[in-house]
């Protein structure tokens, strides 16, 4: 492989042998280290040295997943460029999109052509910053300490003649002029970074659940208006707004549920309304369900509902990121999922993804994210709390309540038991 | 100063209660000379931050139309030394549905009704939900008229709702689960509706259970336990507070025809007060499709 390997500092392991690269996350034990290193040594030998590596995976998991909290991602040739196979809480920048398992964790595999940079690490992690050019550090074989790393396109440069020592000024190697044709790609690969805001859609987001100071307070709109102990909008000036009107309810046919939902099992109403196995009437229109009812595949409808501690209510639709910063996390950043912003409270700590709240058919369940702090659940008519083990996963029933940052939400299902 | 929020001198608590406190005021210096206007509390800050909470009201406050009052302007004050997000009106109000006068009759009541929900139908055709419409937020005025209040700061799409205010008895169900749209707000008038004239709320005993219970209660779209109440408003109460969107009244100003119409019908029909109504049907308990047997139509 002739592309740059830059390993991010951090928690972890890079590896990288020939056109095969490795990073695994350092919840791995091990032994799973010590596997992904020999069978990326082994694939590097291969031509489709990655999807070699990614069918001897997947022959393993397929027969039990033994460290399912483990991330790490693998890349090396494919049949058609590079073969990304990603397992765990990880994730992939291909220069177009954020790539992860889902669910998370999970793992998948897929083909991603020759991306640059291509950029790994834990999920949630933030972006790494701009790779700068004239970076020295480049992984060339080898196994080292790294929480990721970023494959770039190695800039071509002219190539010093054996035994040429480049340092010294009296060879004329001219790295430093800019006159060299060096073969920089458009826009210059080497300095993309993955977008830090929002691309498809905005996050949809709580604010801080802090109570602002009079500093904290958004700015007056009109500099005349100081309202007392916090900046005042004027609203007698507003432009008319013309916004198209809301839709009637007699045009909802295809809004319930929102399109695009995963398939879970469930039951019709006469008027086709998709609803639980086990009700009895159709909560969207309330018609009796008869007992027996065949059951089909339909999308997933809102499971129900978050209540938070501060009275906040937040539909379960769509699973959910809870942290300070939960729309620097990809999956919201996509609209995948929602993020609900909360700050920690007091005496606690929240990370920007603290903990999620993911829909597994009809159920609900709760992953701890990895953060400080940590997950705690406590189920109904449990008397005490239970923290979660970093990244585990637990199942969410309806009445639970589940804590991260000294705060707390209750889901509500809105389906029977 | 205790009687003031952000410079608003507190002339009078209209309604001073945990839902929507409602304050007449003299207007600050910074606005000029004027009549006394409104200030209404929309909750303390911590629920809410501001700049969400000011792109929500800036949307509603550029919509003006009939039923809807002449905003002046929104921001940070403090009330019982709580930072808390107030909004203010050209308009004198003297109480609202929930603490009218007893003089005020149910006809008279029905109209005031009908009057925030053209200011609602207004919002619908410029792509708001109000969100919030329950007896404290359909305002009384001073002249007679009645003006639909601030609406809630969750927008009912990506934030449901806050606890408070609206009351949950007030929610659709449907908002609950994430689809909310025009037929929340009308599932809310019919509500509001059956609260004018029989004096209680169509889904009892909410205040009486912890929130956690009542929220899964009503997220199960329960059928509401009508009161007797008079053929003219039965109707449009039970549609309205049909289980499917598609049952209930398609617009809002489709409500406030009906209510107009029924205000015709109960005045000089006898003595039809809120709490106890003459000459009336039984409403039922309800059914699956909101009571009136229009659960299959």
């Amino acid at each position: 492989m002739a592309d740059k390997l830059e390993v991010l500092a951090g928690p972890g392991m890079v590896a990288r042998f020939g056109d095969v690269a490795v990073w695994a996350g350092p919840q791995g034990t091990a032994a799973l280290h010590n596997h992904l290193v020999a069978e990326a040594q082994r694939a590097s030998q291969a031509p489709g040295g990655g999807d070699q590596l990614a069918n001897s995976l997947i022959a393993i998991l397929q027969r039990g997943d033994p460290e399912p909290q483990a991330p790490f991602a693998v890349v090396g040739p494919g049949t058609s460029g590079l073969s990304l196979f990603l397992h765990g809480p990880v994730q992939a920048w291909d220069s177009g999109r954020w790539l992860y398992p889902q669910p998370v964790p999970g793992w998948m595999v897929v083909p991603i052509g020759r991306p640059w940079p291509l950029i790994v690490l834990a999920y949630g992690a933030p972006p790494p910053p701009p790779s700068q050019q004239g970076n020295p550090f480049d992984l060339v074989s080898g196994v080292v300490p790294g929480s990721g790393f970023i494959l770039l396109q190695q800039v071509a440069q002219p190539v010093p003649a054996a035994g040429v020592q480049v340092a010294q000024p009296v060879q004329p190697v001219q790295l430093a002029q800019p006159a060299q044709p060096v073969q920089l790609a458009p826009a210059n690969p080497n300095i993309m970074v993955p977008p830090a805001q929002p691309q498809v859609a905005q996050p949809q987001v709580a604010q801080p659940q802090v109570a602002p100071g009079p500093s904290a307070a958004a700015p007056p709109a009109q500099a005349t208006s100081p309202a007392g102990d916090g900046g005042a909008i004027d609203l007698r000036s507003l432009p008319t707004a013309t916004p198209a009107p809301l839709r009637l309810a007699s045009d909802l046919a295809t809004t319930f549920p929102m399109p695009g939902q995963p398939d879970v099992p469930g039951v019709r109403c006469e008027q086709g309304h998709f609803n639980h196995p086990r009700v009895t009437r159709c909560l969207r229109c309330g018609r009796a369900v008869a007992p027996g009812t065949a059951q089909l595949s339909g999308p997933q409808p809102c499971l129900g509902a978050l209540l938070a501690d501060d009275g906040s209510i937040w539909a379960l639709d769509r699973g959910c990121l809870i942290g300070t910063q939960p729309e620097v996390a990809p999956e919201v950043q996509s609209g995948m999922v929602r993020g609900i912003a909360m700050r920690a409270g007091p005496g606690n700590t929240m990370g920007p993804v603290q903990a999620e709240v993911q829909l597994r058919g009809w159920d609900a369940r709760l992953v701890d994210r990895g953060a400080e702090g940590g997950t705690w659940i406590q189920p109904p008519e449990v008397e005490s709390w239970g923290q979660l083990g970093r990244y585990e996963q637990r199942d969410l029933p309806s009445g639970s309540h589940l804590s991260c940052g000294g705060r707390v939400l209750t889901y509500l299902s809105a389906w029977p038991a | 100063m205790a009687n003031q929020v952000a410079g608003y001198e507190v002339t009078k608590a209209v309604v001073e209660d945990g839902t929507l406190p409602c304050l007449r005021a003299k207007r600050p210096e910074r606005l000029g000379q004027g009549a006394p206007v409104t200030v209404w509390i929309l909750g303390p800050v911590a629920r809410l931050a501001w700049t969400a909470a000011k792109a929500r009201i800036s949307s509603f406050a550029a919509v003006r139309g009939a039923g809807l009052p002449a905003w002046i302007e929104a921001g940070i004050g403090e009330r019982d030394q709580r930072p808390v997000i107030f909004v203010s009106a050209e308009v004198e109000v003297a109480g609202t549905l929930a603490s009218a006068p007893a003089e005020l009759d149910v006809p008279a009541r029905l109209r005031a009704l009908a009057r925030a929900a053209r200011g609602a139908h207004v919002l619908h055709e410029h792509g708001l939900i109000h969100a919030a419409i329950c007896p404290q937020v359909v305002a009384l005025c001073e002249d007679g008229t009645a003006v639909l209040g601030p609406p809630a700061l969750a927008d009912g799409t990506r934030l449901l709702a806050q606890v408070g205010y609206p009351p949950l008895g007030y929610i659709d169900p449907q908002l609950l689960r994430g689809s909310g749209g025009r037929w929340s707000d009308i599932w809310a008038l019919g509500a509001t509706a059956h609260y004018v004239v029989t004096g209680m709320a169509p889904f009892q005993g909410l205040d009486d259970v912890p929130v956690v219970d009542a929220l899964s209660r009503q997220l199960a779209s329960p059928p509401p336990a009508l009161a007797p109440l008079p053929a003219a408003v039965a109707e449009i109460v039970g549609r309205c507070l049909a289980v499917d969107p598609a049952v209930r009244p398609q617009t809002a100003a489709e409500v406030a025809d009906t209510l107009e119409q029924a205000a015709a019908q109960l005045t000089g029909a006898g003595p039809v007060t809120a709490g106890g109504a003459a000459g009336t049907e039984a409403g039922g308990s309800g059914d699956a499709g909101g009571g009136a047997g229009t659960a299959s139509a």
